[in-house]
């Protein structure tokens, strides 16, 4: 008898291997595109026989001269860039005494752990990533040390104790050059950098770090005691007596996506109640610097306001220097502020008040949920949000700084109740506005010293267009005198109040109109710097204009218009020309001399002027139902400077759920679809051979364009309009293939530079490249650009980050953040610019356009009302549309209309747009018509690519599809078909398949029009240096390939094998028992 | 019958037991919320099922058919199959959802609900499957005393 075990358990084993393989195999296949970004290889390339890459190519200076890629050049020209971000993006706030910049030699002490361990980027969102240059570098060393500076950041793993939280490299396998750099020449305290060192893993890592770091529920800022300190450096009190020239203290912050600050959300026993004051610990490092170094410098490495009040008011801390995530190598620029080479000129992203929980905003931010939550039916999606959690932003049109300085507009005139202690944090007998803030928006120093005057009169200028709308601009030229000692540039900023009426529409008492910056002046030197603003930006949105429908209105009376150093000092000159003075209750006297007053008459331009939009689209109300008073009316009092004592908002929780309209929007009925509609105008499959290759160029209103879409089936443009990216289906009919086409980042590409599919550009940069890993993810957090002011170098960031498209082949980037900062709180304030709409679009749209230039379509995220990370995928922000209007879509509007580069023939503007997952009162935005169309497409005349946020409202199809949205985020999928279970649970009850639209006309018309949009952004992007007739895709024996292909061939041969000789034997055998 | 079982008959039917427990884990995985619902969840329950159904053949029919029989082999075999393309059909649609959780996504206490049903389901179905590998090498039949 010969043994038939051995062959029975190989043939099971191997069947067991076979299928196991061929698992693995299927799931990497599926997640190729993932795969590729996270290991660098190419699975895939997209082949076109004779493309010529002639329509974008990027700058010469980072091509060699065949044409060829320089990847040396382009780090080069990366680190450049990233430095002058973080040089002009920082913001100087205090320096007592000159005591910076500190003298060239200085022997310093870095102190505290982001000293040694500073927060460069995101833990999510805009992460940094690979080689970085950190503080002690920049301040000490003439050389990148890349190969041990990787950035790194955590993650959770699964591992034999259950979940827990692991540190690892942003780059693995990291292959670059090292990089010579004119670092600040200082000498660093050799035993606290060691110490620091130690401290990231001592005692159980419970001070572990990472550069790309996040915003925590429950904060703990991990800073070391000075007992720990002292347990790892005994020596380290010693160590200050050679290096004591200055101290230099980091103080963190970390922003990223998922998590939010909460109000009272602190570790217990750090001696902080909030968490974005100072703990015990970093308290106790400041006063060992003030005890030990002759200064003291504090750097807050921060993408959000922190409560430092009392370093503004300590005589011990010399200097205060906001910092931001100043990315991969941003800390050259801070090195070049700290060491004189650069004179700072930065104006702060946002206000800083003493305590951010003073914002109004900050009454209702966290989580809330209605009383009544079983009314709301609807089911979470896949990101498994509360949908019956809101957001009650009863602020209204006051926050940021438009709240602290009106309302101290409104004490200095004695108005409004603006005194009275309700709101105040920092005195509890009146509210004071001296006390509530410590720095300004838009507030910054610098080495030197500037004279701004105006020069003669401001010119207004009034043209109407053939459509109705009303170009309306003023332009003042600022002539800005360098009076200091040094060479220097500083930001000119724009602010205007408009006449308020008490008890009529609310208005600010000032805002930021627009800005430029002067260019680097000498000592002495002068230069006349223009500001043109769009008054439309002026315009207060009332909801109760034009007979009840709502518009823009633009009073008859006195506008005030000033420049200064910040918000609160253009305010201040306001009152000066309004006669104030200090006895009056300014802080400081104000300059009459910087603003202008203008009397406007009705026949100026007419009080509502602005409710026809540069389209030509009448300006009414698209959003009634974002107001929870639409619905129950009386429930919400919204803050009005009438009365800032009885309308300071109350926290807004658990309210009760009565209205049936209310019901139903939350429960997502907003469309149905119909099936029995006259759809035979619609053209599908004319097969007039149209292709897509051959609308590069074509303008949007081309009537190329509908030949195109005929051709398409009606299934094909489904599918297109249903799978948003990264890849983006291809459609047989106009010659498109599947293609990985978007990434995410606002800082830069998410994949490694020799990882494009575009394998046939001639500057592609292969795996062989010396410099083959190094990701383009590098540049710093949106508030540091943001707050360099300076819209050239906006435009620059983004034309840079278009190139970086260029060779990783990626034409469409989720990026930039564009939602306003609501509060301090939001985690994800990092990747949003600023407070200010202005500020925000304007940064914004720079990029975007910049970006452009090399093909690159820049969409921003998260259109709109994303205000916190805190359950973002089920919340519904309640607010005014005069809110919704004048801060949060005012951004965006700026952006996507870039009026500053239309031209009488060519209609500029950007080209995309990410949705967010929040709502518009109870109503997804992804399905808001009034969002979606008649504000994005019909007023700012939007033509793009407008894609949901990740698996956002897939129970939603029909009324995302017909609301404007172009597609859904389907990132990662692998079932491109319409039977994918993901889309398969409407709330309508409806089946998602080809069929589903084939009876309703509006479907059909909107996703044709999806689809135009889509296929518009295409043909303007580089994508179209790879279109014609030839396009294909083609699969690369990549090594994960090859290894679950020769798993599989392996497994099956041996099941085979095995299977054989068990049958064998075994009939053997049994011939042997016969 | 029982006591006529071999070794092997035994961690046979242990593989039962994982791959009920493998069922579970699917199941709950499933039903956490629509938003995890496996578009084919009928079949993959059925195949789990006939996978079980298989391994109770394996046991048994060893005591009619005789050692290492055909039956018994091709119901281990089978079963193995069976079992791993159930694990292949409930992983597969998840994995985007488990990386979500791991970065963008980690406050999604629905979705680390999938989670912990997957690793349950897995467990379950691995297990059942090891134990059938054993006990494929193993006598399938006690020799007699």
């Amino acid at each position: 008898m010969k043994k038939t075990g051995i062959w029975r358990g190989l043939a099971a084993t191997s069947c067991f291997l076979l299928t196991l393989s061929v698992i693995v195999g299927h799931i990497l296949e599926a997640n190729s595109s993932s795969i590729d970004k996270s290991m660098g290889t190419l699975s895939q390339v997209t082949k076109t026989d004779g493309v010529t890459h002639d329509k974008f190519k990027p700058s010469a200076d980072v091509l060699n001269t065949d044409g060829t890629g320089n990847s040396t050049a382009l780090i080069k020209k990366a680190m450049d860039l990233n430095r002058r971000q973080a040089a002009e993006g920082s913001v100087l706030l205090k320096n007592s005494n000159n005591a910076l910049p500190l003298a060239s030699g200085s022997k310093v002490s870095l102190l505290g752990i982001h000293s040694h361990k500073p927060v460069l980027g995101s833990a999510f969102g805009v992460k940094v990533k690979g080689g970085v240059i950190n503080l002690e570098q920049a301040l000490s060393k003439n050389k990148t040390d890349f190969a041990n500076t990787i950035a790194d950041s955590a993650s959770q793993s699964w591992g034999a104790g259950g979940m827990t939280t692991t540190i690892g490299p942003t780059v693995s396998n990291w292959k670059s050059e090292e990089f010579d750099f004119d670092g600040a020449g200082f000498e660093v305290n050799p035993t606290l950098t060691q110490a620091y060192e130690d401290l990231l893993t001592f005692d159980g890592g419970k001070y572990h770090h990472e550069y790309n770091e996040g915003a925590e529920e429950r904060f703990d800022p991990r800073e070391p005691s000075l007992a720990d300190l002292a347990a790892v450096a005994p020596s380290y009190g010693a160590s200050f007596s050679q290096y004591g020239d200055a101290g230099i203290v980091v103080i963190s912050r970390a922003s990223g996506e998922s998590h939010d600050y909460l109000p009272g959300g602190v570790v217990t026993g750090l001696g902080m109640s909030e968490p974005l004051a100072l703990s015990d610990n970093e308290k106790a490092l400041i006063q060992t610097a003030k005890d030990n170094c002759s200064k003291v410098i504090v750097l807050l490495n921060t993408s959000t306001a922190v409560e430092i009040s009392e370093l503004k008011n300590d005589d011990g801390v010399d200097a205060i220097m906001w910092i931001g995530a100043p990315g991969a190598y941003g800390m050259l620029g801070v090195a070049d502020i700290l060491s004189g080479k650069v004179s700072p000129s930065g104006g702060l992203f946002d206000i800083f008040p003493a305590k951010n929980m003073s914002a109004p905003a900050m009454q209702n931010m966290g989580k809330f949920a209605y009383a009544n939550r079983d009314v709301v039916t609807r089911a979470p999606g896949k990101m498994g949000g509360d949908m019956a959690s809101y957001v009650m932003e009863a602020e209204g049109i006051y926050t940021g700084y438009r709240y602290y300085e009106t309302r101290y507009y409104d004490a200095v005139y004695g108005k409004g109740n603006a005194k009275d202690p309700k709101g105040a944090y920092m005195d509890n007998t009146e509210w004071n506005y001296s006390k509530e803030v410590v720095y300004g928006f838009g507030y910054g120093q610098s080495y030197t010293s500037f004279d701004m005057s105006i020069e003669g009169e401001p010119v207004f200028k009034n043209t109407k267009r053939a459509n109705g709308a009303v170009d309306s601009t003023v332009t003042f030229n600022v002539t800005v005198k360098n009076t200091g000692t040094v060479k220097g540039k500083t930001p000119v900023q724009l602010y205007a109040q408009a006449p308020y009426t008490d008890g009529g529409v609310e208005k600010v008492a000032v805002q930021l109109l627009n800005y430029s910056k002067s260019s680097e002046l000498a000592p002495g030197a002068s230069e006349t710097v223009k500001v043109e603003a769009d008054l439309q930006y002026l315009a207060s949105y009332d909801m109760k204009a034009n007979g009840g429908k709502g518009g823009y209105i633009f009073d008859t009376g006195k506008y005030y218009f000033s420049v200064g150093n910040g918000a609160h000092d253009a305010l201040n000159n306001i009152l000066a020309k309004q006669g104030k003075t200090t006895a009056d209750g300014l802080d400081y006297e104000g300059n009459a001399a910087l603003a202008f007053e203008k009397n406007v008459d009705s026949a100026f331009v007419g009080q509502t002027a602005f409710s026809v939009s540069k389209t030509g689209a009448e300006i009414i109300n698209q959003l009634p139902y974002s107001d929870w008073n639409y619905f129950q009316e009386g429930d919400v009092t919204y803050l009005s400077r009438h009365d800032w004592k009885t309308t300071f908002p109350k926290t807004y929780d658990k309210l009760t759920v009565n209205s049936e309209a209310l019901r139903n929007f939350l429960n997502g009925k907003y469309y149905e679809i119909q099936t029995n509609d006259n759809v035979s105008d619609i053209v599908w499959n004319a097969q007039n051979g149209s292709k897509f290759y051959q609308m590069w160029g074509k303008d949007y209103n081309d009537p190329a364009w509908q030949k195109l879409l005929d051709n398409m089936t009606l299934e094909e443009a489904q599918l297109l309009a249903t799978f948003g990216g990264p890849d983006i289906p291809g459609a047989a009919t106009i010659g498109t293939v599947h293609t990985y086409m978007t990434e995410n980042a606002g800082n830069g590409i998410d994949v490694s530079i020799s990882a494009s599919q575009d394998v046939d550009a001639p500057w592609n940069i292969g795996a062989q490249d010396k410099n083959a890993t190094w990701h383009p993810e590098v540049f710093g957090c949106a508030p540091l650009i943001a707050s360099t002011f300076n819209p050239e170098l906006s435009k620059e960031l983004g034309q840079f980050v278009g190139i970086e498209s260029l060779f990783c082949g990626i034409p469409i980037l989720w990026g930039p953040g564009l939602n306003t900062h609501r509060h301090a709180y939001n985690g994800r304030n990092g990747e949003y610019y600023s407070e200010d709409p202005i500020l925000s679009g304007v940064t914004a749209m720079e990029f975007a356009i910049g970006a452009l230039d090399y093909g690159l379509i820049a969409a921003p995220k998260h259109y709109a009302f994303n205000d916190q990370e805190t359950n973002r995928s089920g919340i519904a922000p309640y607010m005014t549309e005069q809110r919704a209007r004048e801060v949060e879509l005012r951004a965006y509007q700026y952006a996507f209309e870039a009026t500053k580069y239309d031209t009488a023939d060519f209609d500029q503007g950007m080209r995309g747009l990410m949705i967010s997952f929040s709502k518009i009162g109870p109503v997804e935005c992804t399905s808001s018509k009034g969002l979606m169309t008649e504000i994005l497409a019909k007023e700012w005349g939007f033509r793009g690519y407008a894609v949901t946020d990740i698996y956002d409202d897939f129970d939603l199809y029909g009324s995302v599809l017909t609301s404007g949205a172009t597609c859904f985020d389907t990132r990662g999928m692998n079932d491109f078909t319409l039977s994918n279970k993901v889309i398969a649970d409407q709330v309508d009850g409806s089946e998602i398949s080809p069929a589903l639209f084939r009876g309703d006309a509006t479907a059909q018309k909107a996703i044709k029009e999806s689809c135009h949009k889509i296929l518009f952004a295409m043909s303007q992007s580089h994508l179209m240096n790879r279109y014609n007739e030839t396009t294909r895709n083609e699969k690369i024996m990549v090594p994960w390939r090859l290894a679950y292909t020769v798993a599989e061939w392996v497994s099956a041969g041996l099941l085979v094998v095995s299977a054989a000789l068990y049958i064998g034997v075994r009939l053997l055998n049994r011939k042997e028992e016969n | 019958m029982f006591k006529k079982l071999a070794v092997s008959s035994y961690i046979i039917l242990f593989a039962v037991v994982a791959s009920i427990v493998g069922i579970v884990g699917l199941l709950v995985s499933h039903g956490v919320a629509n938003a995890y619902a496996l578009k084919n969840i009928g079949l993959v329950v059925t195949l789990s099922i006939i996978g079980t159904l298989l391994c109770l053949v394996a046991s048994f029919v060893p005591l009619k058919f005789g050692n290492h029989d055909f039956v018994s082999t091709i119901s281990i075999v089978g079963a193995v199959a069976l079992f791993m393309v159930c694990f292949g059909m409930m992983v597969e649609p998840r994995i985007l959802d488990i990386g979500g959780l791991f970065s963008y996504n980690s406050q999604n206490a629905l979705g680390w609900s999938m989670f912990t049903g997957i690793i349950v389901g897995a467990i379950g179905y691995i297990l059942a499957c090891l134990a059938l590998i054993v006990a494929a090498f193993m006598p399938s039949k006690k020799k007699a005393q």
